[in-house]
């Protein structure tokens, strides 16, 4: 006869797997598949890009809540731990900013208050994290017209004063079918990375955030696809637990 | 999905995972639903065995006469006595298919004349002519009850007693009896349609509303009325050929008339006979004297006297002289003919003629006037079909329904003429077997009343529901599935963007989410606990 810890195991295979809240998944669960993931991620954007290193790269999405923030931190992360690299990250998100949330860390001053007012240093702005090189320049005090500030001739300044100061330069920005944010940061960074949440943004969607981010020169050199499914079947199942089991026992050790 | 992804079963899969909540919940609902409808029920079942021997024949057309009931188990009971070549009969019921699945089918029809019943019928294993007849109700007495009256109901249907076969006649002939009745009335219909039809046929016909071959085939019985009516129509043209004829006689008796022609002959012996000279004396005397002297001049000569000589020159200067008299007298003869009596002629003639001409100017007349009557019949007709329409279509109803009837009634008829045959035999068979009826049934297991209930067929209701609800949940997950447009591989966005795919991110899942055998969570949903409660129960059933 069956027991019933095994029906209940049974069960428990089919039930939902409930999404953590937690965002650097690279600080918490350095050994977990998602951290391999951004590990192999940030290998490819440390490499080069017609014969020159990648220096900066600009973090967008079609729409909200698509995974930038968390990308970016978590990459960003990797850069730092992992390839001991002096990364900072600019939160271009001047009307939802949230970088300066993650990394428990002041909202100004910073991006709009540099750009803004002559009082305030870039020294002053620049935040450094408790992850030692990984910095941040938050985005500052509430700005009226933010789209007019990313395209302003400040903002051309700041990023040439930035750029060299740090190994890699992550921006992240607004999402492109509701704010034209992007396309202004969009020229500042070497590449343009365009996030795609799994099965949930639409086609239509996606199709119209690459059209306009072509029409303002900012295309998209890369995609990166979030939150996918990793069981695919059962037998990935059966690897997903292998794995975790894996890197359980080199825990132990 | 996308072309450029493959369907398969991985895919598949991966499609039912992702939707997993609504495949399991309504698993879930369903085998609740099921444990909460079979909890506590208890079922009872009754059963009997009885064995056939050999002894009758029963013809299969006598079976109609019986009730689809009856028929059912006279259909099985006349199969078992044949246990030694059930294929034989198989094999006639169904000719194309091998022996082996013929035995099936014949299972099949026992156990589908159990179902229909309410019964389970089954060949014991061991013995193809015992037969086991169970019967399962909330009720132990209803059970018992069922199966014995079964087993009754076959014994009954075993003896051809003359009580069943009066009774089978008795159907037949009430069956006979309602088809007469049915004929008679699809006869009076018929004829009803008939009578209400020829006048609309004839008027239809009389305006060529409709050809004649419609017409011949609905018209067998038109009143002589209209039948009268048709050849009035029909004369018509002879009549416009009567008066073209008769016209020209007339203009031809007119120009008689007119340029006198009848006179241009009166020359002619016809007219000459016509006048009577032989009765004028004087010219008959004339002539009567010119023969007199030819003979007398004849006589001269055959005396030898020459024609110079005195006597015959007399003569034929008296003949001379006669045949100018008589000339004479026939020009005074004629010359008072055209004075009065040629005139007398002529207005005779005339009078002839001119009665002619009233004759025909009298026919010409009568049969102007029929023509006047029947072009005047010609326009009522033609203002008839103008507004014909809507009696074609009654008569097009109306055919339909005749032609239906006719069908009818030939349907009706072979049925009477089939239920009559049946008489026939049923009466011929009861006679012919009248000293040999009968097949033996031994009752091996008589009928029980059962004191126990049994247990309940958990286990196929489960395992129906559950593909009912997984099968209904796989519905609407791809349906859900094909409305999605998301995106849900790098490669599905490479192909929609046409930008290389750097990478992707899993759902984030801690440790302590990764799947596990050897754990627990102690916060488990109520919906486990209520499936952990039907898997017992229903495994306590039937593993226990």
């Amino acid at each position: 006869m069956l027991q019933f810890q095994n029906i209940c195991a049974f069960i428990d295979s089919f039930r939902s797997k409930i999404p953590t809240e937690t965002r650097l998944i690279c600080e918490e669960e350095p050994n977990s598949y998602s951290s391999e993931q951004y590990k192999s991620l940030a290998s490819k954007l440390l490499g080069e890009r017609n014969q020159a290193p990648i220096k900066s790269a600009v973090v967008t999405s079609s729409q909200p809540g698509e995974g930038k923030t968390t990308t970016v931190c978590n990459l960003a992360l990797v850069m730092v731990k992992t390839f001991k690299k002096k990364v900072l990250i600019v939160d271009g998100d001047l009307r939802k900013p949230s970088i300066h949330k993650v990394f428990d860390l002041d909202q100004s001053p910073g991006l709009t208050d540099l750009t803004t007012s002559e009082s305030n240093s870039l020294e002053s702005a620049i935040q450094q994290t408790r992850h030692g090189d990984l910095f941040v320049l938050p985005a500052g005090s509430e700005s009226s017209d933010p789209a007019q500030l990313l395209n302003s001739k400040e903002m051309t300044s700041l990023a040439s004063k930035i750029t060299g100061k740090f190994d890699f330069i992550f921006y992240d920005t607004s999402p492109v079918l509701f704010t034209s944010d992007a396309q202004a940061l969009g020229k500042h960074g070497d590449v343009v990375l365009f996030l795609v949440q799994a099965d949930v943004t639409p086609r239509e969607m996606i199709k119209e955030a690459v059209d306009r981010l072509k029409n303002t020169g900012s295309e998209p050199d890369a995609c990166i696809l979030t939150n996918t499914t990793r069981q695919k079947n059962l037998l990935s199942y059966i690897h997903g637990y292998k794995y975790s089991n894996y890197y359980n026992d080199q825990d132990k050790h | 999905m996308a072309n450029y992804e493959e369907n398969t079963l991985s895919s598949l899969l991966n499609v039912a995972l992702r939707y997993k909540w609504l495949l399991f919940v309504p698993l879930v609902i369903t085998l609740l639903g099921i444990y909460i409808y079979t909890f506590d029920k208890k079922l009872y079942q009754s059963a009997a065995t009885i064995s056939f021997q050999t002894e009758y024949f029963f013809t299969q057309r006598n079976n109609n006469a019986l009730s689809p009931f009856e028929r059912d188990v006279q259909d099985l009971v006349a199969s078992l006595k044949y246990g030694k070549t059930l294929e034989t009969i198989t094999a006639k019921a169904y000719p194309k298919i091998n022996p082996k699945k013929q035995r099936k089918l014949f299972k099949a029809k026992a156990s589908k004349l159990g179902a229909k019943n309410g019964l389970k019928l089954s060949f014991r294993r061991d013995n193809f002519r015992a037969l086991v007849i169970s019967y399962t109700a909330s009720d132990a007495a209803e059970a018992h009850s069922v199966v014995k009256a079964t087993i009754n109901t076959i014994l009954d249907n075993a003896n051809i007693t003359s009580d069943r076969v009066q009774k089978s006649i008795a159907f037949l002939e009430s069956s006979m009896a309602g088809l007469k009745t049915e004929l008679l009335d699809i006869d009076q219909e018929m004829l009803r349609l008939k009578n209400g039809l020829a006048p609309l046929v004839g008027a239809a016909a009389n305006v060529g509303a409709i050809d004649s071959v419609t017409q011949s085939s609905l018209t067998p019985d038109l009143d002589s009325g209209l039948q009268r009516s048709f050849k009035f129509k029909e004369s018509l043209p002879q009549l416009e050929f009567d008066l073209h004829v008769k016209e020209k006689e007339f203009q031809r008796l007119e120009e008689k008339l007119k340029n006198k022609e009848y006179l241009k002959s009166e020359n002619s012996s016809e007219t000459q006979n016509q006048i009577d000279y032989q009765n004028d004396t004087l010219y008959n005397q004339l002539e009567a004297s010119i023969l007199e002297k030819k003979k007398e001049l004849h006589i001269l000569t055959s005396q030898g006297f020459k024609s110079a000589h005195p006597k015959q020159r007399t003569v034929k200067a008296e003949i001379a002289n006669l045949q100018k008299l008589s000339k004479t007298r026939l020009e005074e003869l004629q010359n008072t003919d055209k004075k009065g009596g040629l005139s007398a002629y002529r207005l005779s003639i005339e009078k002839e003629i001119k009665k002619d001409l009233g004759l025909k100017a009298s026919e010409i007349e009568s049969i102007k006037d029929k023509i006047k009557v029947l072009e005047s019949y010609q326009e009522d007709i033609r203002s008839q079909k103008n507004s014909f329409g809507s009696k074609l279509d009654s008569i097009s109803v109306q055919k339909s329904r005749l032609e239906e009837l006719i069908q009818k009634k030939y349907v009706k008829s072979q049925a009477y003429n089939n239920a009559a045959q049946e008489v026939e035999e049923v009466r011929r068979f009861a006679q012919a077997s009248a000293g040999e009826m009968g097949l033996k049934i031994t009752i091996e297991n008589p009928p029980y009343l059962p004191n126990a209930p049994i247990p309940y067929a958990h286990l196929s209701l489960f395992v129906m529901g559950a593909i009912l609800s997984l099968g209904l949940g796989m519905g609407i997950v791809f349906l859900i599935e094909s409305m999605d447009t998301s995106v849900d591989s790098p490669a599905e966005l490479q192909a929609i963007i046409g930008v290389p795919v750097i990478g992707s991110i899993d759902k984030f899942h801690s440790e302590v989410d990764t799947y596990r055998i050897d754990q627990v969570d102690p916060s488990e949903p109520v919906s486990l606990m209520a499936l952990c409660l039907v898997f017992g129960h229903l495994l306590s059933n039937t593993i226990i």
